[in-house]
Parts: C-alpha cells; sequence; structure tokens
C-alpha cells in the first residue's frame, strides 16, 4: 500500500520551485538552438562562455545539452581556493546535481548534492541539497544513505519548517524502509504532528501503526490511535496495515492481538461514507469567482488549485476504496473467529448470527450459519446451540454443513439424555441426506440410543446393519460390540454366547477396545444359556487375565453363585469374600455381602451372619445399606429365637441413622417392627414392640432429634387405633413438620392431609417426597393423595397431568386404578361427562383393576348418564351394581337411591319404583345407610301404612 | 509517542491564560432581531442591559446561543473520547459552569451540559452528576432528558440501587436511541444483578460485536464481561478479557481494573 503513494509523498513541493527560481534569477536571457550548440566546444572554450551558456541552456530546460559544459566547469575550477571560484564551483556544483536528478541520474545527482553540502557548509543551500540527496536515494533505494543525509539535515535545531518536514519524512521512511521500526517510530510520530497535509499525515499514521504492530507496541498503538484525525483514520492505507497485521497475529495463533486489530479495522461502509462526504463538502466550498470579492484573481487561483488536487485526491482514495474487494464481512468473520478462540464465544456468537441474519444469501452465510451453532457447542448453551442448529436444519437445506450440524444436534441431545428427540433428529438426518457423511456414525449412535432405551431389538437392527454395510467403519468394533450385548439383554443368550465369542476371536482387530468386558459378558451370557461350565471357565480366565477390572469383583461374585447353585457352598463364600475384597463400588460390596448372608443362614451359620454384617456396617457406616444388613441381622437373631435382639438390632440402626430425613432404608427398618407388630407369629411381642418403641421415642424427644422423634411418632399412628392413635397423629400432621419428614412421615402427613381438607400441606409433603424418595415404594400412595388434594380443591387440570404421570409410572398395579377413576371424577366435575365417561370405561376394562374400583365405577358412569340425559342407559349402570356387587354396600345403597331416580324420569314406572323400594329396604345393611333411612320414607308416603304393613 | 502528553501541556497553558470564564452570548428575541452580550446580566424574569438600566422580559427571548472562548463542542468530543476526560470536565466547569444556571432558558447549553454529564459520571464525581441531571432536565429536551435518566441509571447501579434504576430505565421510551451500546450496558448490568448472567452475556456480547469501535462502551462492556465471566465460575475466560483491558487501554482506569480482576482471577496482576 505505501508504494502506491510513496512517489507523490516524497516530491519536495517547497524545494524545486526554490531552485528553480535560483536559476531564473541568473539566466542570460536568450534561449540557445542547436545550430550555436555545434559550434561550442566545452572542451575549449573559455570558463566564462561555459558559464553563460550553462545559464541559459538551464534558464530554457535544456538540462540535457547543460550537462557537458556544467561538468567542464566543474573540472576546471577543481582545486582553486580563489573566492569567486569557490562560489562559481558551488554554484556548478549544485546545478550539475540538479540537471542529473531531472535526467534520472539519481545517483550521480545524490552524489554531487551530498559533495555540494559537505563542501560548502556555508552556502545557504547546503540543507536542500542533503534534502535532495536524500530524495535522489529514495529513488535508487538506498535507504541506508538516504537516512544518513536525513540525519545530518535533521541536526538543525532552527531549520525551516518546510526542510523540517521534508527531512522528517525522508528519515522516518528510511528506517521504515529498513525495517527499523523503533528508529523510524520518533520521526513519524513527529512528522505526524507537522505534516501540512493529509496525505502525508495518513502515510505517516499508516507506517506508525506498522511499527508498533510489528515492535508489539500494543501501548503506544493504543494511545496513538484515538490521536488520529477522521482523514488518517480513515485512511486506506491505515486500514489495510491493521487488517495485515490482525492476520499475521492470527496466524501466529495470537488471537487476543489479532482480535484487538481487527476490531480496529473500519468497514468499507464508513470509508465509504467519509469519503462521499469529503468530496460533498469540498465540492461545496469551490465557488466560482466573484470579482470585488476579499479574495484577488491570483489567491482565487492558487486555492482553486489546491481544492482541485484535493479533490482530485480524495475521488482517487474514493475509487480505490470502491474498487477494494468487500472485506466487511470478511472482517466480521475473522473477529469472530478470534473471540471463538479466545473461548469467548457469545460474542462470537452475536456475530455469526448477525452475519448470517444480514446476508443469508452470501457466500460466508452457511459458514456463520454453522458457526453459530458450533461456538454455542463450545460453550455449552445446549439450549442455544440446539435453536441454532434446527434453524441450520430448518433453512439450510443444502448446506455444505447439513451433516455436521445434525450430527452434532444429534450428540447434544443424547448428552443430555433426550434420546427420543436424538433418534428422531438422526432420522431426518439420513431422510435429508441419504448419504450422510457420517452414516456409520449416525446408525450406531441410533442403536445405541435404541438399546439405552431397553429397544434392543431395534438397536441390533443398527448394530447389523453397520457390520453389513460398512466394514471399514471405525465405529464396526463398537457395532460387534453392542449386537452382542443386545442380544445378551434379549435373553437371547445361546446367540449372545456366539457373538461375543465371535466379537472375542475376530482378527479384524489388532487391540480389541472392548475385550474385558466382553469377557466377562460372555461368562454372563453362558450362565444364561446354563452353560455352566463354561461359564465358569470363561469367568475363572476373566479374573486371571484381567485382575485389575473394574469388573472383577462382580466375576468372582458370579462365580460364588455359580459354585453356590452347585451346593458348593464354601467355595461360594470364599469367591464372595474375594468379590468383596475387589470391590470398587458400594454395589459391589454389597451384593457378595448379601449373598453371603443368605449362603450363611442356609448353612445356619447365624452368628457369622451376625458378626459379618456388624463388620460390614462398622466398616461402611453411612455409606452401607443397613436396612438391608438390619433385615438379615433380624432374620438372624429371629432364627436362633431371640426377636429382642432382632428388635434391638433394628432401633440401633433407627437411632443411628433415623434423625437424617432423606435416608428412606430407616424407613425400610421401620415398616419391618410394624409388619412384626401387625404379624402373628410375634403378637406376644407386641407389648415388647411398644414398650421399646416408646422408649426410642422419648429418646429422641429428650436428644431434639426431630426427624427421629417423627419417625417413631409415625410408627405409633400406624400400629394403633382410634384414641391411643389420635394423638401421635396430632403431633405429626403439621405443615410445619414436612421439611424434617423422613418418606413415612410424609405419607401420614400427605393422607391425614386430606382427610383434614388441607390441600396445601398435602402438595408440601408430595413435593418433598418427590424431591427426596423418587424411587421409594411409597411413592404412588403420596400421589394419589395429592391428586385426591388436587380434585378436591378444583385444580382439575393438574389433576388430569398426575393420573397421566401415575399411569405412566405404575402402570396397571391395583392401586393405580383408583387414580384413572379419580381422572373420571375430574372429567365428570368439569361437566365433560363424554370423557368422564371413557376414563371409568378404561377402570372397568382392566382386569387388574376389577374389584373395589367396579361398583364405584359403575355408579359414577350411571351419573354420567343421567347426567348426559341417557336416563336408560343410567338405570342400566346403577341396576348393574345391586345385582352384581351387593357386597358393596356403600355403592349398592345410592344406586338403590338413583335407579328410583331415573325410573320417576322415564315415568310411567310406578309399580317398578314401589318393587324397587322394596327390593331396596328388604337389604337390612342397605335399609341402615341414609340412602335406605330416606328411601323409607318415602317408601311410606308412597304407599298406605296398612299396605306396607 | 508524546501526543496525549503534549495536549496536555497546551491544556495547560490555556487553563493557565485563561483565568475566569469567557463567552459571548448572542441573544435573540421574539421578533427575530438579535444582539450580542459578554455577561449576562438576568436579575428575576428580566434580562438587563451590560450598561445602564434598560432590560427586557425573559418571555421575550426565543433563542440564547452561547459561545465560549475556551471550549467547542467538537473539542468536547475530542477529549472525551481520547480519555483526557479530567480535563473537560474542569473545562466545562470553567466555562459553561457559571452560565449553567440558564438551561431552563432556551440557549444551546443542552449539548454542553450533556458532555459535562458524561464526563462527570466517567471521572466519578456523583455529586457533579446529580446536578447536572437538574440542569438538564430543566433544559426541557426530551433527547437530553432521556441521557440525563440513562447516566442516573448508571449512578443508581452503582449505589446498587438496582430496583430504583431499574424503574428509571423502564421510564426512558427509547433508550437506544440515546445509545445502543449503553442500553445494551445497562441492561447487562440489570440482568447480572438480577442474578440472571446468561442474559447479561448476551447484551454485553452485543456490544463487543457491534460497537467494538465506541470509545465510551466498549471498555466498560469488556470489564463487565470478565465480571460475568467471574459469576459463572470462569476465570481463566475472565483472566483473558482483563489481559485485554490491559492492553487495549494503557495507562487508563480499564487497564487498573484488568490487572485488578487478573489478580482476584488467578491471584496474580501480572507485569
Amino acid at each position: 500500500m505505501w508504494n502506491a503513494y510513496r512517489c507523490q509523498k516524497w516530491v519536495a513541493k517547497g524545494l524545486l520551485p526554490a531552485a528553480i527560481l535560483m536559476l531564473a534569477g541568473q539566466s542570460l536571457g536568450a534561449g540557445v538552438t542547436k545550430s550555436q550548440l555545434s559550434r561550442l566546444d566545452p572542451a575549449t572554450e573559455s570558463t566564462s562562455v561555459l558559464l553563460e551558456t550553462s545559464k541559459e541552456l538551464l534558464k530554457n530546460d535544456q538540462i540535457d545539452e547543460a550537462l557537458p559544459f556544467l561538468e567542464e566547469v566543474l573540472l576546471r575550477l577543481e582545486g582553486d581556493a580563489e573566492k569567486k571560484a569557490r562560489q562559481t564551483l558551488a554554484f556548478t556544483l549544485y546545478q550539475l546535481a540538479y540537471c542529473q536528478m531531472k535526467l534520472g541520474e539519481y545517483v550521480s545527482a545524490a552524489r554531487n548534492f551530498a559533495r555540494f553540502a559537505d563542501e560548502f557548509p556555508e552556502d545557504a543551500q547546503q540543507e536542500a541539497a542533503r534534502v535532495m540527496a536524500a530524495q535522489c536515494l529514495t529513488m535508487v533505494q538506498q535507504w541506508p544513505m538516504v537516512e544518513e543525509q536525513s540525519a545530518l539535515v535533521l541536526k538543525n535545531p532552527r531549520l525551516p519548517e518546510e526542510l523540517k518536514v521534508s527531512a522528517t519524512q525522508l528519515m522516518a521512511e528510511a528506517c521504515y524502509q529498513q525495517e527499523k521500526w523503533k528508529e523510524a517510530t520518533r520521526p513519524l510520530v513527529s512528522l505526524f504532528r507537522i505534516a501540512k497535509t493529509d496525505t502525508v499525515r495518513a502515510g505517516a499514521a499508516v507506517m506508525l501503526v506498522t511499527c508498533y504492530v510489528r515492535l508489539d507496541d500494543f501501548s503506544n498503538l493504543f494511545q496513538f490511535l484515538p490521536h488520529c484525525d477522521a482523514a488518517a483514520r480513515h485512511d486506506v492505507g491505515l486500514n489495510v496495515a491493521l487488517l495485515e497485521a490482525g492476520d499475521s497475529h492470527y496466524n501466529k495463533g495470537e488471537f487476543q492481538k489479532a482480535l484487538l486489530l481487527y476490531r480496529l479495522v473500519l468497514t468499507k461502509k464508513e470509508l465509504i461514507a467519509h469519503y462521499e462526504e469529503r468530496i460533498l463538502t469540498l465540492k461545496g466550498q469551490m465557488k466560482p469567482f466573484v470579482a470585488g470579492g476579499t479574495m484577488t484573481l491570483s489567491e482565487f487561483k492558487e486555492k482553486q488549485l489546491k481544492q482541485q488536487q484535493l479533490f482530485d485526491r480524495l475521488k482517487r482514495h474514493y475509487e480505490v476504496i470502491t474498487n477494494f474487494q468487500d472485506y466487511d464481512m470478511d472482517v466480521m468473520l475473522r473477529t469472530a473467529q478470534c473471540y471463538n478462540d479466545l473461548e469467548r464465544n457469545w460474542p462470537a456468537h452475536a456475530i455469526y448470527r448477525r452475519i448470517y441474519d444480514e446476508n443469508p444469501d452470501s457466500e460466508l452465510a452457511d459458514q456463520a450459519c454453522f458457526a453459530a451453532f458450533a461456538v454455542m457447542l463450545d460453550e455449552r448453551e445446549w439450549a442455544l446451540a440446539t435453536a441454532e442448529g434446527y434453524d441450520y436444519v430448518q433453512n439450510r437445506r443444502d448446506g455444505e454443513f447439513l451433516d455436521d450440524v445434525t450430527l452434532n444436534l444429534m450428540q447434544v441431545h443424547m448428552q443430555q439424555e433426550q434420546f427420543e428427540p436424538a433418534y428422531e433428529i438422526a432420522t431426518k438426518a439420513l431422510e435429508l441426506s441419504p448419504d450422510h457423511k457420517y452414516i456409520d456414525q449416525i446408525t450406531y449412535l441410533m442403536g445405541y440410543i435404541r438399546f439405552m432405551q431397553f429397544s434392543y431389538a431395534d438397536a441390533l437392527v443398527s448394530f447389523r446393519e453397520i457390520l453389513k454395510r460398512w466394514p471399514e467403519s471405525r465405529y464396526y468394533e463398537s457395532a460387534e460390540y453392542w449386537q452382542s450385548m443386545s442380544l445378551l439383554f434379549l435373553g437371547e443368550f445361546a446367540q449372545a454366547t456366539t457373538a461375543f465369542q465371535a466379537y472375542l476371536s475376530n482378527p479384524k482387530y489388532e487391540e480389541r477396545f472392548y475385550a474385558e468386558d466382553a469377557t466377562y459378558r460372555l461368562g454372563v451370557a453362558q450362565y444364561g444359556a446354563e452353560q455352566y461350565e463354561a461359564s465358569e471357565g470363561t469367568l475363572r480366565g476373566f479374573v486371571d487375565t484381567y485382575p485389575e477390572s473394574r469388573l472383577l469383583s462382580e466375576a468372582y461374585a458370579m462365580l460364588g453363585d455359580l459354585r453356590g447353585a452347585e451346593g458348593d457352598m464354601e467355595v461360594a463364600l470364599d469367591f464372595y469374600s474375594f468379590a468383596r475384597d475387589k470391590a470398587q463400588n458400594m454395589s459391589q460390596v454389597n451384593y457378595p455381602t448379601f449373598q453371603s448372608a443368605d449362603v450363611l443362614m442356609r448353612l445356619k451359620r447365624y452368628g457369622d451372619v451376625i458378626s459379618m454384617l456388624a463388620d460390614y456396617l462398622g466398616k461402611w457406616d453411612d455409606q452401607a445399606d443397613f436396612a438391608n444388613a438390619a433385615n438379615w441381622q433380624g432374620k438372624a437373631y429371629k432364627a436362633r429365637d431371640e426377636y429382642v435382639h432382632s428388635l434391638r438390632a433394628y432401633f440401633d440402626l433407627v437411632d443411628q441413622y433415623g434423625n437424617d430425613a432423606v435416608l428412606g432404608g430407616v424407613d425400610l427398618i421401620l415398616n419391618e417392627v410394624i409388619s412384626d407388630y401387625q404379624s402373628e407369629e410375634w403378637s406376644a411381642y407386641r407389648e415388647e414392640i411398644r414398650d421399646r418403641l416408646d422408649a426410642r421415642l422419648q429418646g429422641a424427644s429428650a436428644s431434639n432429634q426431630r426427624t427421629l422423634e417423627l419417625r417413631y411418632q409415625t410408627v405409633f399412628a400406624t400400629i394403633l387405633e382410634g384414641d391411643e392413635r389420635q394423638p401421635f397423629v396430632d403431633a405429626v400432621v403439621r405443615s410445619k413438620n414436612v421439611p424434617l419428614s423422613g418418606a413415612n412421615t410424609l405419607v401420614l402427613i400427605a393422607r391425614e392431609g386430606v382427610k383434614r381438607e388441607d390441600w396445601a400441606m398435602v402438595h408440601e409433603a408430595s413435593e418433598r417426597f418427590t424431591s427426596n424418595f423418587p424411587i421409594s415404594n411409597n411413592m404412588l400412595y403420596i400421589m394419589l393423595a395429592n391428586l385426591d388434594a388436587l380434585i378436591k380443591e378444583g385444580s382439575y387440570d393438574e389433576a388430569l397431568d398426575l393420573s397421566e404421570t401415575i399411569l405412566l409410572k405404575f402402570g396397571y398395579s391395583k392401586s393405580v386404578g383408583w387414580a384413572r377413576k379419580r381422572r373420571g371424577d375430574v372429567y365428570r366435575l368439569q361437566k365433560k361427562y363424554e370423557l368422564a365417561l371413557e376414563a371409568y370405561n378404561e377402570v372397568l376394562a382392566v382386569r387388574e383393576w376389577r374389584g373395589d374400583l367396579t361398583p364405584e365405577a359403575l355408579y359414577c358412569s350411571g351419573v354420567c348418564k343421567m347426567e348426559l340425559g341417557e336416563t336408560e342407559e343410567a338405570f342400566a349402570y346403577f341396576q348393574r351394581i345391586y345385582v352384581l356387587y351387593e357386597d358393596y354396600v356403600e355403592w349398592v345403597a345410592p344406586a338403590y337411591a338413583k335407579s328410583i331416580e331415573c325410573l320417576e324420569i322415564l315415568g310411567g314406572h310406578e309399580a317398578d319404583i314401589v318393587n324397587t323400594y322394596k327390593e331396596m329396604l328388604a337389604n337390612e345393611k342397605v335399609a341402615a345407610t341414609p340412602e335406605g333411612i330416606e328411601a323409607a320414607k318415602k317408601y311410606a308416603e308412597l304407599v298406605p301404612a296398612e299396605k306396607a304393613l | 509517542m508524546r501526543l496525549t502528553a503534549s495536549i496536555l501541556v497546551v491544556l495547560a497553558l490555556v487553563s493557565s491564560v485563561v483565568a475566569q470564564s469567557e463567552y459571548a452570548a448572542k441573544v435573540t428575541v421574539n421578533n427575530g432581531s438579535s444582539f450580542v452580550v459578554k455577561n449576562l446580566n438576568i436579575k428575576g424574569d428580566r434580562l438587563y442591559a451590560e450598561t445602564g438600566s434598560a432590560s427586557s422580559s425573559l418571555s421575550m427571548i426565543s433563542e440564547i446561543e452561547f459561545r465560549f472562548s475556551g471550549v467547542s463542542l467538537p473539542l468536547c468530543e475530542k477529549l472525551f473520547y481520547t480519555g483526557d476526560r479530567k480535563s473537560l470536565e474542569s473545562m466545562l466547569e470553567q466555562y459553561v459552569g457559571p452560565v449553567a444556571q440558564y438551561s431552563y432558558l432556551p440557549t444551546n447549553l443542552g449539548d454542553y451540559l450533556v458532555w459535562m454529564l458524561k464526563a462527570q459520571y466517567w471521572n466519578g464525581n456523583a455529586a457533579g452528576v446529580g446536578k447536572t441531571i437538574g440542569l438538564i432536565r430543566a433544559e426541557k429536551s426530551q433527547s437530553h432528558v432521556d441521557v440525563a435518566s440513562l447516566y442516573f441509571v448508571m449512578l443508581l447501579i452503582d449505589q446498587g440501587k438496582t430496583e430504583d434504576a431499574k424503574r428509571v430505565f423502564e421510564s426512558v421510551s427509547q433508550p437506544e436511541s440515546v445509545s445502543v451500546p449503553m442500553a445494551e450496558y445497562i441492561q447487562g448490568k440489570l440482568a447480572l444483578e438480577g442474578g440472571d448472567p446468561r442474559l447479561a452475556m448476551q447484551h454485553v456480547a452485543r456490544i463487543l460485536a457491534f460497537h467494538s469501535r465506541d470509545a465510551e462502551w466498549l471498555a466498560p462492556a469488556t470489564v463487565l464481561e470478565a465480571r460475568i465471566y467471574q459469576q459463572l465460575g470462569q476465570p481463566q475466560k475472565a483472566e483473558a478479557v482483563a489481559n485485554e483491558l490491559m492492553i487495549a487501554y494503557p495507562g487508563t482506569q480499564w487497564s487498573t481494573l484488568g490487572a485488578q480482576i487478573k489478580k482476584e482471577s488467578t491471584g496474580n496482576a501480572g507485569g
């Protein structure tokens, strides 16, 4: 860029006119013709003639012809010390240098200008001559000499301003061209301050910025830039210098510096706007001459010339800029890349997004759209990344990165365990791009997803497809392993055995990534295929080959199971012991521990069970499965007929862990106590249980262990009835106790809360239970209580949602039927009778739910039919209740009442009504119900007393 | 590079030569005629002649245009954006300060007061900010009042009065018309104070991405970016941003802040 300006910048406008004037003052007047010249021989003419001729020739700009005359004069006067001769020598030398310069003989010109300056230090033109020498040297790029001559000129502190500007320019460029960045900065700063024209200032700014950038002197760079005026700041060269410097740093991986430089680059749009404004302003200032104004014609012409020159220059710059390639988006893209490389992904994202939004059809749009997605992936902003990814899929069907986006989207979903959306986008990916770049990986992941979703058959299809279609895929080995796993989990043990064996012997793999895992699984598959001997052989081989395996403990435990099944109990116990020793997590500790307990129980070694579990509890403390340990200890004590010891073991563990509300195991132990209390087998110990329970409760209260206290109170509320129970219920069922309560206590609070119609407390207990005990056996009960509360408080939509959740979570278990019946109730209460009927029909249709719920569902269906005006159908529902479910008095009585109501509505059934009353009242239990008493009254009104009697 | 230093020297000379405020005010009356005074002599609701006792009602004045000998709007802009805000504030205080009380009249003081407000805010002169906001409000130019309101929001945020800041910000109908990066910055600050660092980051990102040559808001936005990273528990990113502050704003409060953030993030302020 610099070269484009250099020539015009370094023409010393102040000096050339001065030299011309000097010559003009010494001229003789007329020109010298060719014939005159032909008659003159410089070698023979007198010195005075030579001088006169030279002056005449110079005056007429006959420079070429003047040279031999000047050279001859120089020759003759050299060595003459006489003053006048010296003056003539000085004049001649200067003119000779000037002519040589004009003729493009820069080396000679420079030498003679320098000689002039050296030999005539007192001459007024001495410094100008040096500047001219330096200028000539720039033409032949003798930069060290330019620097030397400029330095000599700049030694003079009283240098005229114009010479100072020129010398500073020369010095700056000489240093700059020699890449003496540090030395160049001083004259450049000076030049930037003293330059009289925008062009020179801009040139200085460009070089200065380059120097600072090359020196890595960002401090001075950032101090300098704000002081650049608009003209310099908008110079194309300066902006290109910043851009190139940015690129240079970027390519060196210095992203921070690159970013700072890119950010400084003004956009093409900004540059164009700046030049358009300046050109327009200048045009406005260029007005025609007005006679009699403040300016003379010559002043006007001088001003007009300057304005025209500026206008032309601005126009040239403007054209350069407009013809310049559009770099705005490029700079934005590079800036965004720097932010991304610096892991500052948010601004990167904002830029990429804007590039795409504002230029959706540009060449860079596709890259920007993909990058907007990718940076949000880097930032682990899954929601935004997903949105960007789907936007790409939606809008850039032909995009270069479509395959990358779909694969990444799939992986993002998988990372968040959103397996179904992951599968959907994978399906879409293959639909949009049948030759997907990552088709094998996508297929593999689809299989993996299905495996994680327990859809082993579908998973198997995907893994087999990979094995069939892409034998060279990097996912081939994984597919073979997971194919075997799918077969194993499908229960196809024989096939799984074959598959694992095939994998383990496949010569395709140099290093078998899944060898360890596959060997263990082979043993499991063989076990499943009832190839016990082979299984034992595989597992023994496994423990020998992989003594450090994370599955070692599990292999030992399985060997224990194999030996135990063969009745080889002692060996089994040894394997379980190894399994415990090699355990790497609590699951690997617990399984062999409780298997050992089982074996020891079978061997009637109750003492060993008790001591082993005591060791286990002592060793693992709060990590231990203390509820299971308590269970086995209890069993062992009970087997030794030491029930009181088992009670002590239970309560000791409850006391130890029971004040921690989130430990669900405590409730399991207390459930064991409740179960014992309620069983016939241990009925002799009821008083003992109550006494000990009471003592523990007192202890908990005394030590202010509120959660433990609530737990014991909950047990009392469960095992007692009536007046004995009530104080415990009252003590427990309080809103303030919710945050302190364990699982059983929360269930009690929720259930009693429903009775007390304290819906807020029910919701609170339910919420706490759901978050603290997500896999508790009591979950269904607390959800049912919550459902009841929602219905009763009128939160029907939430109730319906909960009912669906219950069905999804618990399937068709007995208690779920009740939730589904309540779903019908919700619709009924909302007067959506058709939907209610559907819900009740669902209850009536599921075999598992038949029983208590059936008459209730029939009754409710009848009510709905009545509301729909379908009275005959309603009657049929009520009739089915007292015909088929007569034991359910609570539904039979209202069913009778409703069927009479139906008959009344239908009309003409008086005899049927009387008969129905009779039938109803004939059932003593029904007659005693409120409906029965009401029916008796109505019947008496309907039938004369004597007839009734 | 000593350009800054030389400008400072020039300003120092200007300050020492001019001992007291100097201005000329071109007063235009309702009939369109105008006159220039060198001293605005206003008592009550009347403007008195510089000599004699002649006066006219202020309601007769349609415009007063001040011209100050030592300060102009381009100079204000230059000083503000080259970072010499202390000089700007003292200059405005010296020249504009004595007539600022007349902002309630139809004057051209509003633009000067806005520069004064900006300088005072960034120089940490909270009392001055409060006073200048009052003067700007008296001027009753909606665009200037909006600017003043946004700086008032900034002040309230600095004082930890987030709710008040939010309320004032919401009262400005189009904050973007004052300054897009400023509006983004305020929203970023409010989001951060409101416990939503991700939203805050989205506002900051837009400043960094699209207003990277805004000499007023880029540096504070960069500091805010670093603070957000700190709050998000990403000290390495905060450190990277701190490095930028130290490189790009040498010798300013922003590089000092950068060093402080770097120290907080890594325990090392660097060289």
